[in-house]
């Protein structure tokens, strides 16, 4: 019989995700995928899946699951309060559930995205090469659209891994903060937009919107002054962009941002802090730095090492008291 | 390809900007570039996206380095501006081409009316002139399957609307400025809509899943209410 687990309860937003689509940019769809690659390829990694394994996204409410086979779950993204099985409460954890077993992804009490990972992964049929929920085109994942409960998630053939590769130490995990500095580099059209437009992007805190969503993060806050237009003739764009809206207000591209814009982009937040604005709820504050393209590989370098140090941990060590401070 | 603009956008692409202007010959170019760029990078190309003025070439950070990504695409530009002297430019390459059954005006195409009378022109003079040019295929953005088309006669270009609408019906033909495109389903705009297709532009089922493709000519003919329910039944 399938493997599968059950949705008992979806919560404000949950979707199937794995990194995107690749090479359809130009057909005019949106790449898709984990908003926060991080915790998504963490995920992944805890159940012994590739990274590319589809798995459930959400959205500040958590989620509750049925499992319906025997499985490895691991939840990573959020803080929140969790509950895998009868005995799994950590997040950045892999536990094994049997038939009947609830996972439960409780309220995020620090940051916004929670990953959900099984072994074997969510086995939907991929649409233009991908599982990825693309909710504006109505296709992948379910259907091409949200989950609901009741919704019948099948699975791919069970995974092992090694018991040392089952936890995440305090190191590897990410603290979400409130107030977050996001490391820019130079748009393309900071030219066009002028010096002032970028410096004052980068002194001014703003707030994240409640109008944000899995495309962008829309910005709240004073306007910045733009020397020339803000629109540009229209283009490829991709994640990270920070473009100046014509109202003098910046967007943050997220993952399921359009394929093409008009607007200018003034910053380009660097991929290792992609993570940092995926788990920004709305009325958070955000500043913007900046950061050389050396700087921004460095930065990259220590998440890719964090990812794969998994690889040396020792299931049933005691927790530092590291990994308890870094718990909300 | 002299003059062209090669720059990161983040960490994660790179940005070939050839001009700021919307015209066919430097559609072209951004075509050549794009599969030039595509040759060159093959697989660490995440995507490779042929806009009007400009190309942009995403990759993985992790798997490439932001300097090789940006090598190659110097030197596809100079492998395309060598092979591409200023007279061969517009050398027409494999082209498709489209009629697009357009039913024009009323509840199909309600800025019609105001677009031809701004201008002058009696509706049917409006309809015939947009449909005696021939348009092409500049990119697909915005939503899946959304064609930008290059082509409307400059006589009957105008502004996009002041307030965008909440929802365009899939199939609306619009312009705005010198663009025209069709919107594939519904979804907001501001664009001003003369009329509506039965066209399917986007099936995710469909491979290709986009009707057109960049560098196809469409021409757009006209067809009665009754014609469009028609085709509308057959889709």
């Amino acid at each position: 019989m399938k493997r599968r687990v059950r949705v008992i309860e979806a919560g404000l937003l949950s979707t199937v995700q794995d990194r995107g689509r690749r090479n359809v940019a130009w057909l005019g769809v949106s790449g898709s995928g984990a908003v926060d690659w991080y915790s998504a390829r963490a995920a992944n990694r805890l159940v012994g899946n590739s990274d590319d394994a589809p798995l459930v996204e959400t959205t500040l409410t958590g989620a509750v699951l049925a499992a319906e086979c025997e499985a490895r779950v691991a939840v990573t993204g959020a803080s929140a309060a969790i509950s895998v099985g009868r005995a799994g409460h950590e997040t950045w954890r892999s536990y094994e559930v049997a038939p009947g077993d609830e996972i439960v992804v409780g309220p995020a009490s620090r940051g916004l995205r929670s990953y959900i990972a099984i072994d074997g992964g969510i086995d939907v049929p991929l649409v233009l090469g991908s599982a990825s929920t693309d909710l504006g085109a109505g296709m992948g994942g379910i259907d091409g659209r949200r989950l609901t409960s009741g919704d019948e998630l099948p699975l791919g053939p069970r995974r092992t891994i090694p018991a040392a590769q089952r936890a995440f130490r305090a190191s590897q995990i990410p603290a979400w903060s409130p107030a977050v500095t996001l490391a820019t580099t130079d748009g393309p059209h900071v030219a066009q937009l002028g010096r002032a437009a970028v410096r004052q992007l980068r002194e001014r805190a703003f707030r994240v919107s409640a109008a944000s969503s899995r495309q962008a993060i829309r910005l709240e806050g004073e306007p910045v002054d733009v020397a020339g237009q803000t629109d540009v003739v229209t283009g490829g764009v991709c994640p990270g962009c920070v473009q100046i809206a014509s109202d003098g207000m910046p967007v943050l591209l997220l993952a399921e941002h359009q394929s093409t814009g008009g607007y200018a982009t003034a910053l380009c937040v660097i991929t290792a802090h992609l993570p940092r604005a995926a788990q920004l709820r709305p009325g958070e504050a955000v500043r913007f730095s900046r950061a050389t393209y050396a700087e921004a590989a460095d930065a990259l370098d220590v998440s890719v090492r964090k990812l794969s140090r998994a690889y040396d941990v020792c299931a049933g060590a005691p927790l530092s008291a590291g990994f308890l401070e870094g718990l909300p | 390809m002299a003059g062209i603009d090669i720059r990161p956008v983040g960490d994660g692409a790179v940005l070939a900007t050839l001009g700021t202007t919307v015209d066919l010959a430097l559609v072209r170019q951004c075509h050549a570039l794009a599969a030039a760029a595509q040759h060159a990078l093959g697989p660490a190309a995440l995507d490779v996206v042929p806009a009007y003025a400009s190309v942009l070439v995403r990759f993985d950070p992790i798997e490439a380095k932001l300097a090789e990504v940006l090598a190659a695409v110097r030197g596809a530009a100079e492998l395309v501006s060598a092979e591409c002297p200023a007279g061969m430019r517009n050398r027409p390459e494999r082209k498709r081409s489209w009629k697009v059954g357009v039913c024009f005006g009323g509840q199909h195409g309600p800025d019609l009316t105001a677009s031809a009378s701004e201008l002058g022109l009696a509706e049917e003079r409006f309809v015939s002139a947009f449909c005696a040019a021939e348009y092409t295929v500049a990119f697909l953005g915005y939503i899946a399957g959304f064609p930008y088309l290059v082509g409307l006669p400059d006589e009957l270009a105008r502004p996009r609307l002041a307030a965008p609408r909440r929802s365009v019906p899939a199939g609306s033909v619009g312009i705005a400025s010198r663009q025209c495109g069709i919107y594939p389903r519904t979804s907001p705009g501001g664009w001003r809509l003369l009329g509506r297709t039965s066209a399917t532009l986007f099936d995710a089922r469909r491979d290709p899943a986009a009707l057109f493709a960049p560098g196809d000519e469409i021409r757009f003919t006209p067809v009665s209410e009754f014609e469009h329910a028609v085709a509308k039944l057959g889709t």
